[in-house]
């Protein structure tokens, strides 16, 4: 007899939706999130963080159900037990160091004092902040800031993490611990869903995404078959140079560039072969230093790849 | 038929999920405890204590040792005499203060976590909206009672300590009955009350303004109601009144100061009132918060 092994899912959702007054946050959502890292992809006002909220219980389902590790999460303890959860904003007591707000939130989860000093103390460690630790939160950046809420949620040892956005505010060696700490975790079995307007982000840390655009789900699966749908579309790369000119003559007769457009110091190249034009500017950027001074691929923006695809959708093709 | 394989470890327990509350409060009061304004308005409460304390000794141990020159003049000096009023009237002043200090402390309770969107992050927990409650209602009362009831328990024992007999025995432990419904008929509908305006309003100090100023047109409707009808039982629309007639009743004072005609058990019941519908608008307004809808 042969029968089919799958995971049990750690998210499912069925014809899940919710709305607040007439505006509609999440719209009959139905999918299944497998254990893992997953990336949550959406531009602001997708309903990413309604959805992260569906699945903690915060939110009651407008419509539809949705179930975390088995189970429904709302008001559900045994659920939330095993949760941990990074919000988006920024939520702190005030006069309170970086370790007590993990410290109390440990024994608000319900740890006894020693099992939650000892927990917030190796998440402190996990998200590198254990020299600032016993400082006030009030003195913090924003990077540290951020650290400080992962590191609550990591406290917790949770099966199932959801991190909300939390790479806003990291200066990119943070960013690359994080990533590294995200990928940990997902090595370590842990699942994480992680919520992002970055498609370069998530990219970074899975290949799972589900992509949510306008509350509605447009596509769920890896961020290559995502990355192929959006090679059929022309990509953009804007180019700062010192030599805009010269720049744009050099790539006006390249095969699959087919629009060169220069305003001020900025090349904008469109082109339907974006390896073979970064390769070009890699070669350029040893070679002749001043012609370049920034590439921005404008199409690493997420909110471009939704254009694509709800174009996409709309027109059937 | 796909045959799901379990990836993930069965809840075994582990966090404590009875009495959550007791965080809550224990948080709340850590928070207090640091904060320089608290620890003022605390040290006040102790002087009065102190002052108490020294009238206690004086009229126990001085006034009553023969070979003290002193002692004819504290037996003669009313001041000092430790009757159920001395005990009555040491919880009527600190009164004053377990209010402005519960109006400190509470006042921000809710609606600073409301601000700072705290309340998700607590609810993602395993916390339920009445472990959020308890605990916040909690603190304010082991706050308003170490002020109030608590420094009147400890003088109690301190006299019956200082003067061992039967009859100091029986009195002190009716007045300890006394000091503990004193107390709680005045610390229950003010906690109650000024964490529900923490929960209406967004600020602190638009909740301690709140507070204020509804207790004010409460004492100036009772007193215009009692004044334009000519009768003097409509004092007891005002709360802090309606508290001071169960307090006298039940230290069963000599010299009533509230002159209202009414059983005190209409008193104690608009308190009682007054409490329990702070409370229903409390545990709607929070149940609300636990899950958004």
């Amino acid at each position: 007899m042969t029968v089919d092994v799958v995971r049990q899912p750690v998210i499912e959702a069925r014809d899940l939706s919710k709305w607040f007054g007439e505006v509609v946050a999440l719209n009959n959502v139905t999918l299944s999130i497998a254990p893992g890292v997953t990336g949550v992809l959406g531009p602001n006002g997708a309903g990413k963080s309604t959805f992260i909220k569906l699945a903690l219980g915060l939110y009651a389902p407008s419509r539809g159900e949705i179930r975390v590790l088995g189970e429904p999460p709302r008001n559900n303890r045994r659920v939330l037990a095993r949760i941990g959860w990074c919000p988006e904003v920024d939520h702190f007591y005030d006069h309170t160091t970086g370790f007590e707000f993990v410290y109390w939130l440990c024994r608000y989860w319900g740890m006894s004092p020693r099992s939650a000093r000892a927990a917030a103390l190796e998440a402190c460690e996990m998200v590198r902040i254990t020299d600032r630790m016993d400082d006030p939160i009030d003195e913090y950046s924003k990077g540290m800031r951020q650290r400080i809420k992962i590191a609550q949620a990591l406290a917790l040892s949770p099966e199932l993490i959801f991190l909300d956005e939390p790479m806003n505010g990291l200066d990119p060696r943070g960013r690359e611990e994080m990533y590294a700490l995200i990928r940990s975790l997902g090595d370590r079995g842990v699942s994480v869903i992680v919520s992002s307007h970055i498609l370069y982000e998530v990219e970074r840390i899975t290949d799972n995404v589900v992509l949510l655009v306008g509350g509605t789900l447009i596509a769920q699966g890896r961020v290559r078959d995502i990355r192929e749908l959006i090679d059929r579309y022309p990509h953009t790369i804007r180019v700062v140079s010192d030599q805009p000119a010269q720049l744009a003559k050099r790539f006006a007769g390249d095969p699959g560039v087919f629009a060169v457009e220069t305003r001020g110091d900025t090349v904008t190249i469109r082109t339907l072969t974006p390896d073979d034009c970064y390769e070009t500017l890699n070669i350029l950027a040893v070679k002749a230093p001043g012609w370049i001074r920034a590439i921005e691929c404008a199409d690493n923006n997420l909110q471009a790849v939704f254009d694509y695809l709800t174009k996409k959708t709309v027109s059937g093709v | 038929m796909p045959v799901y394989e379990q990836t993930y470890r069965s809840f075994e327990g582990g966090p404590a999920l009875r009495w959550r509350w007791r965080f809550v409060a224990a948080q709340e009061l850590r928070v207090l405890a640091v904060s320089r304004v608290f620890k003022f308005l605390v040290f006040l409460g102790g002087l009065h204590y102190l002052f108490r304390v020294m009238q206690i000794v004086a009229f126990d141990i001085v006034a009553q040792d023969p070979n003290n020159p002193l002692a004819p003049l504290l037996q003669r000096a009313d001041i000092f005499y430790i009757s159920g009023q001395t005990f009555y009237d040491f919880i009527s002043y600190q009164l004053t203060l377990m209010f402005v200090t519960l109006l400190y402390a509470g006042s921000g309770m809710i609606c600073n976590d409301v601000r700072n969107n705290l309340p998700e992050v607590y609810f993602s927990k395993p916390l339920r909206w009445y472990d959020y409650l308890t605990g916040k209602l909690l603190a304010l009362f082991v706050v308003g009672f170490f002020l109030t009831a608590g420094m009147a328990l400890l003088l109690l024992l301190q006299h019956a300590l200082m003067s061992p007999s039967w009859e100091v025995a029986i009195d002190c432990l009716r007045w300890s009955i006394g000091a503990l419904g004193y107390s709680a008929a005045a610390v229950l509908p003010s906690a109650l009350f000024i964490l529900l305006c923490s929960c209406l309003v967004n600020g602190q100090n638009y909740a301690a303004i709140t507070v204020i100023m509804t207790i004010i047109a409460n004492t100036a409707l009772a007193a215009m109601f009692a004044e334009t009808l000519r009768y003097q039982n409509w004092y007891v629309f005002s709360v802090p009144v309606a508290v001071g007639h169960v307090g006298e009743k039940l230290f069963q004072l000599a010299r009533p100061q509230i002159a209202l005609t009414i059983p005190w058990t209409y008193s104690l019941l608009y308190v009682a009132g007054f409490s329990l519908v702070c409370l229903v608008f409390l545990v709607i307004r929070v149940r609300k918060m636990e899950v958004a809808s």
